[in-house]
């Protein structure tokens, strides 16, 4: 391996960089100066420089504010990308659901299916300890025929984090999920009035 | 001053940052809502402008800070401060969602963000950091003012507009190494500016701290 060389004319490099941080590279270029900053110290540097001015054009701007919802669906897709606690990286979930009060309102939680397990993923749902109460999830049956099958029971203790569900069902042969409170440690035959619903990904 | 959970200061913001941004590579949900709290708003300011779409710049602010959640050490804190690396990644992010859309919609936009900069935007939050931050866009304004319309027309067509050198060069029928040199001088010339005007707020400061002690 021989020794790392200034390639001639380091100066254009530099101009790469100024260019760079205000993403005015043709494509081709992009790419070059990718490669190069990659192992170099001084483009690092002059790229921080010059976004340290970039950073004030951001700055100036007409001010909006980001929809509310958005930083729901963050925490959300934050959530079910990875646990929210350490302890290394799960496998990609096989099938998801977004559940919420009514189609198109914010997503309530979101149910996770991998492997055998399911898994609710919430900030919204209130923590249940000391009311007496678990959260159960439903499986409910293709075209509302049919009663809703209780598929077993969660606890939700507060914050964003991935709730495992004590299954005792399958979940994967329901096209929509749901999810209400009951009485601590039941499995009632027909739910509570149901706090979310949504439908499962294939 | 209002006391906030936001960082105690600016020169304590850069610390602040790291701190989080360890955090969330610890896998700390909240840390990442901290980092959303204070910097989705510049971000997705900056992503409306550039786009011109409020549903693209969800999208672009969205992806960025699910990176910042994958991929934190992405962010290197000795290389300059995160406000400066995260609001890099919206616009390089913003611009390559415009770059996928039409000319035409791109040309539009760009004149009207050479044109925007000088309106003032009624404020809307009276919070200390929007007002900081209008401040600070205040600043850049006069900056920018500064500058020889040709070099100014670069780098707003470049920055606001999602233009290439090359799509400058031919849109403003000049030579591309003019292009070049224009865009460097302005970044060149916008570093001194805001120094000076940087100076000149440090004195007005400790002017006021001096008259206030009399």
């Amino acid at each position: 391996v021989s020794a790392p060389t200034l390639p001639a004319g380091h100066d254009e490099y530099e101009a790469l960089a100024v260019a760079w941080a205000i993403a005015a590279l043709e494509p081709a270029d992009r790419d070059r100066f990718g490669e190069h900053r990659a192992g170099c110290g001084r483009c690092a540097d002059a790229v921080a420089d010059a976004l340290d001015v970039a950073v004030e054009l951001a700055y100036c701007v007409p001010d909006s504010e980001p929809p509310a919802e958005l930083k729901g669906r963050l925490l959300a897709a934050a959530a079910l990308d990875r646990p929210a606690k350490p302890g290394g990286a799960l496998p990609p979930a096989d099938r998801v659901a977004a559940l919420s009060a009514r189609a198109g309102d914010r997503t309530v939680a979101t149910v996770v299916l991998r492997g055998g397990t399911a898994d609710v993923v919430t900030d919204v749902l209130a923590p249940n300890a000391g009311r007496g109460t678990s959260y159960v999830l439903w499986g409910v049956p293709a075209g509302g025929a049919g009663a809703p099958t209780a598929l077993g029971s969660f606890e939700v203790t507060g914050g964003l984090h991935s709730y495992p569900v004590r299954l005792v069902r399958a979940p994967g042969g329901y096209p929509v999920l749901a999810i209400s409170e009951e009485d601590a440690g039941s499995l009632p035959a027909t739910p509570n009035p149901v706090i979310a619903r949504g439908a499962l990904s294939r | 001053v209002a006391e906030s959970p936001s960082p105690p200061s600016r020169s304590d913001e850069d610390a602040w940052c790291a701190e989080l941004v360890r955090r969330v590579g610890a896998g700390d949900a909240r840390a990442l809502e901290q980092l959303y709290d204070r910097y989705a708003r510049p971000a997705y300011s900056l992503a409306r402008r550039v786009t011109g779409d409020p549903a693209f710049a969800e999208e672009v602010v969205q992806e960025v800070f699910l990176a910042v959640w994958r991929q934190p050490e992405r962010f290197q804190p000795s290389r300059g401060g995160f406000a400066s690396w995260l609001l890099a990644a919206v616009h390089h992010k913003s611009v390559d969602a415009v770059r996928r859309e039409e000319a035409v919609r791109r040309r539009a936009l760009a004149l009207q963000a050479v044109g925007g900069l000088d309106a003032s935007d009624p404020p809307t939050d009276r919070t200390e950091d929007v007002v900081e931050e209008r401040l600070r866009g205040e600043r850049v304004r006069q900056a920018l003012r500064k500058l020889p319309d040709s070099q100014r027309e670069a780098l707003t067509l470049a920055y606001y507009g999602g233009y290439t050198q090359r799509e400058i060069a031919s849109l403003t029928r000049t030579p591309l190494g003019t292009v070049k040199t224009r865009m460097h001088r302005a970044m060149h010339q916008l570093r001194t500016a805001l120094d000076d005007l940087a100076d000149l707020a440090d004195l007005t400061v400790t002017d006021r701290a001096e008259g206030g002690t009399r």
